[in-house]
C-alpha cells in the first residue's frame, strides 16, 4: 500500500539535504569500510595461510638451527631465504622410525641487475623431482608429466607462460608448468631441481655476472612427512621435540608456527582496523538518531500534513526509518566497495608488508562479510531512528501542524 | 454527514487551561456548505480538525460519515481521512520537496491509487494548467492556496473542511478560490469553512458563529 507516495516522498526528502545526507553515509561508510577491510584482510590471510600450510605439504621441515623465522618470512612474503647445512642431516633424520619420506630443498636468491637473471631478486627453491612430495602435487596441469633435467615451475603471480625459457646465473631453464595460487610468498617463488641448481651454482663463475656458492654438500630445509601415526597434534609435536634434540643443528618448523606468525603479523592492523570501527560506530549512530531527529523535528508540519491527507502512523514511520536504512544502505554500500577495491588493489602490499599471506576469500566468505556488514549497518541506521521515528509516527497530526508552524 | 453531541476540547490544564471546544453541538448535512465565523482564537480551527479526527477531544461524541471517531483505529482514521475528508488549510500546505503536480496527486497515492491525468484535470480547474512542475517556492501564496485545494479534492472527498481558506489573499484570489468552493459543494462535497471574514457569510447555505469555543446560529 502506498510505497510510491512513500518512495516520492523519501526520495524527495533525501535530496532537500544532500550535504547532511553524504556527511552521514561517509560516516557509516568508514565504519563499515573499516570492519570489512579488518573481515577480508582475516579472511583472505587464513585461506592464504590455509593453501600455504596444505602446500607446504610436509608435516615438519627441518632448517638450520635458529632459522626458522627466516623461512617462515620468505614464505609470506617471497623474500628469499639464504641459509645451508650440510645435506648429510637429510639422510639422519629420514633414519628416524616415526620418519615416513624427506626431500630436500636448497634456497638460492637470483641475482639483482645481471644479464645473466632473466628475473631479478627472485626466490628459487631447488627441490628434487626424485623424492619431492610438496612441490608437484600443486601443479595446475600435467602433474604426471616427467619434469625434464632444465625444467622448472613457477608460482601463480609469476606472468611467463609455461614452454618460455628463463635464465638465472646464465643457465637456461624452461617452464614446465604454474603451480596453483597460494596467495604466499610462494606465488612468486621459482622451482629448480635441485640438480640443476647445484650444476648452475657450478657453472655460475663462468656463465653468470657473479657466482653462485652452493656446494652440493649443503641443503637449506628438509622436508619431512611423518607416519601416519606420527602425524598430526601430540605426536608431531614430540616428533619435533626428538628431532631437535637428536640433532642440536636443526631447528623445525611446524605448520602451527606459520598460524603463529601470520596471527602476531595482523593482530596489531586488525586490532586498530575493529578499535577504530567500534570507536566510530556509536558516535555514527547517534549522530543519525540525532539528526533524523532532528529532521523529524523540523518536518513536523509536513507530517501532520501527510497525515491530514491520508497518511498512517505506519507511513510515517516508515518514512523515516526508510530515510536512514537508505543513507546507511548507500553509506556501507560505498564503504564496502572502497574496503574491497582498495585491499584487493593493495593486497601483494599488504602481504609484503604484514608478511602475511593473502588470498582473496571465495564467493561464499566473500557474500558472509559483505552482508554482514550490510546488515550492521542497516541495523544501526534502522535502530539509531527508531526513536525520532516512533516519536513523530505517534504524534496528533493537529498537534505535528500546530508545533511545527 | 457530520455531527457533534456535546463536544469540548481544551488546552492546558487549570485556571489558564483554554476551551477551544465547549460543548459543542453540531449537525451537517449532506450537501450543505456551512460558514463559521468568529475572530483569531475563537476554536475555529480546533473545531475543524475535530471533526477531520486530526485531534481528540477530550469529552463529547464525533461522528463522520457514520462513523464514530472514537472508535475508530489510527489505520481506519487515517482511511476515513484519506478517501473522504479534504482539508484545505490557511497556510499554504504544499510540500515544499514535491511539485504542484505531485503535491496534487499524494492522497490518492496514499491510497495506493493514483491518477495523474486527473491531478493535471484538478490542476487545469484551480487555473494552474501549466504549472505542474513548479514547486512552493516558484508559486504565489494564492497559488500555493490553489494546490491545496486541488489536493483537497484529489480523492474526491464527501467532506471539504476548510479553515480560512482566504486568509491574506488578495480580493481576486479570495474570489477565485471561493468560486471553487462553491463548485466543489454543488458537485457534491460538504463544505464546513471558517473564516474570519464575515463577508463570505453569503457563500455558504448556512452561516454559524463561533466564540470563546461555543457555537451558535447566525
Amino acid at each position: 500500500m502506498s510505497i510510491s507516495a512513500l518512495s516520492l516522498v523519501l526520495s524527495r526528502d533525501l535530496k532537500r539535504r544532500p550535504a547532511r545526507n553524504l556527511l552521514l553515509g561517509l560516516c557509516v561508510a568508514a565504519v563499515t569500510g573499516m570492519q570489512v577491510a579488518a573481515a577480508l584482510l582475516d579472511a583472505a590471510s587464513r585461506r592464504g595461510l590455509e593453501l600455504g600450510l596444505a602446500r607446504m605439504g610436509a608435516d615438519l621441515v627441518a632448517v638450520p638451527r635458529g632459522l626458522s623465522d627466516e623461512l617462515t618470512h620468505s614464505y609470506m612474503t617471497g623474500e628469499a631465504a639464504l641459509f645451508y647445512m650440510d645435506a648429510a642431516v637429510e639422510q639422519k633424520i629420514a633414519a628416524l622410525p616415526f620418519v615416513d619420506r624427506t626431500s630436500p630443498q636448497v634456497y638460492i636468491k637470483s641475482l639483482s641487475g645481471a644479464s645473466c637473471c632473466s628475473a631479478w631478486n627472485i626466490f628459487l627453491i631447488g627441490f628434487d623431482p626424485a623424492t619431492d612430495f610438496t612441490v608437484r602435487p600443486w601443479l595446475t596441469a600435467h602433474r604426471e608429466t616427467p619434469l625434464g633435467p632444465d625444467d622448472v615451475l613457477v608460482g601463480a603471480a609469476i606472468a611467463s607462460e609455461p614452454g618460455t625459457n628463463i635464465k638465472f646465473y646464465g643457465r637456461q631453464f624452461r617452464i614446465a608448468g604454474t603451480l596453483d595460487a597460494t596467495g604466499t610468498g610462494l606465488d612468486t617463488t621459482v622451482f629448480i631441481p635441485i640438480r640443476a641448481a647445484y650444476l648452475m651454482a657450478k657453472e655460475s663463475p663462468v656463465k653468470a655476472v657473479k657466482p653462485l656458492d652452493l656446494p652440493e654438500s649443503k641443503v637449506s630445509a628438509v622436508m619431512i612427512k611423518l607416519k601416519p601415526k606420527s602425524a598430526g597434534g601430540s605426536p608431531a609435536y614430540r616428533a619435533a621435540y626428538e628431532l631437535e634434540m637428536r640433532f642440536p643443528e636443526i631447528s623445525v618448523i611446524q605448520p602451527e608456527d606459520f598460524m603463529v606468525r601470520v596471527q602476531k603479523n595482523l593482530a596489531a592492523t586488525l586490532g586498530t582496523l575493529r578499535s577504530a570501527s567500534y570507536a566510530v560506530w556509536p558516535v555514527t549512530a547517534l549522530l543519525i538518531g540525532l539528526v533524523f531527529g532532528m529532521a523529524a523535528n523540523e518536518r513536523r508540519r509536513e507530517i501532520g500534513l501527510l497525515r491530514a491527507m491520508g497518511a498512517t502512523r505506519g507511513f510515517v514511520f516508515r518514512m523515516i526509518i526508510g530515510g536512514a536504512l537508505i543513507v546507511c544502505g548507500a553509506g556501507a554500500a560505498a564503504g564496502m566497495a572502497a574496503a574491497a577495491g582498495l585491499t584487493s588493489a593493495f593486497s601483494r602490499l599488504i602481504a609484503l608488508k604484514l608478511e602475511v599471506p593473502f588470498y582473496w576469500p571465495g564467493m561464499g566468505d566473500l557474500a558472509a562479510i559483505l552482508g554482514a556488514a550490510c546488515a550492521l549497518a542497516l541495523l544501526t541506521g534502522g535502530l539509531a531512528a527508531l526513536v525520532p521515528a516512533i516519536s513523530a509516527s505517534r504524534m496528533e497530526p493537529y498537534e505535528a501542524i500546530r508545533r511545527g508552524e | 454527514m457530520v455531527r457533534l453531541e456535546r463536544v469540548r476540547k481544551s488546552y492546558g490544564r487549570g485556571p489558564d487551561a483554554i476551551r477551544a471546544a465547549d460543548e459543542v453541538t453540531l449537525a451537517v448535512r449532506p450537501g450543505e456548505f456551512v460558514v463559521i465565523t468568529g475572530p483569531s482564537g475563537s476554536g475555529k480551527t480546533t473545531l475543524l480538525n475535530l471533526i477531520g479526527g486530526m485531534t481528540r477531544p477530550d469529552a463529547g461524541t464525533i461522528l463522520v460519515a457514520g462513523h464514530d471517531l472514537a472508535s475508530l483505529s489510527d489505520a481506519a482514521l487515517s482511511l476515513l481521512r484519506g478517501q473522504s475528508i479534504g482539508f484545505v488549510f490557511q497556510f499554504s500546505s504544499m510540500l515544499p520537496t514535491l511539485t504542484a503536480l505531485e503535491n496534487t496527486r499524494l492522497p490518492l497515492m496514499l491510497q495506493g491509487l493514483d491518477d495523474e491525468t486527473a491531478g493535471r484535470a484538478l490542476l487545469d480547474k484551480v487555473g494552474l494548467g501549466g504549472r505542474e512542475h513548479a514547486y512552493a517556492h516558484e508559486l504565489s501564496a494564492g497559488q500555493q492556496r490553489r494546490v491545496g485545494l486541488a489536493r483537497a479534492l484529489d480523492a474526491g472527498p464527501k467532506l471539504l473542511l476548510c479553515d480560512e481558506p482566504t486568509g491574506d489573499l488578495d480580493p481576486e484570489t479570495e474570489a477565485a478560490i471561493m468560486d471553487l468552493l462553491v463548485a466543489a459543494n454543488h458537485n457534491g462535497a460538504t463544505v464546513v469553512m471558517t473564516t474570519h471574514n464575515q463577508g463570505l457569510r453569503a457563500y455558504g447555505s448556512r452561516a454559524l458563529n463561533i466564540s470563546m469555543g461555543r457555537v451558535q446560529d447566525v
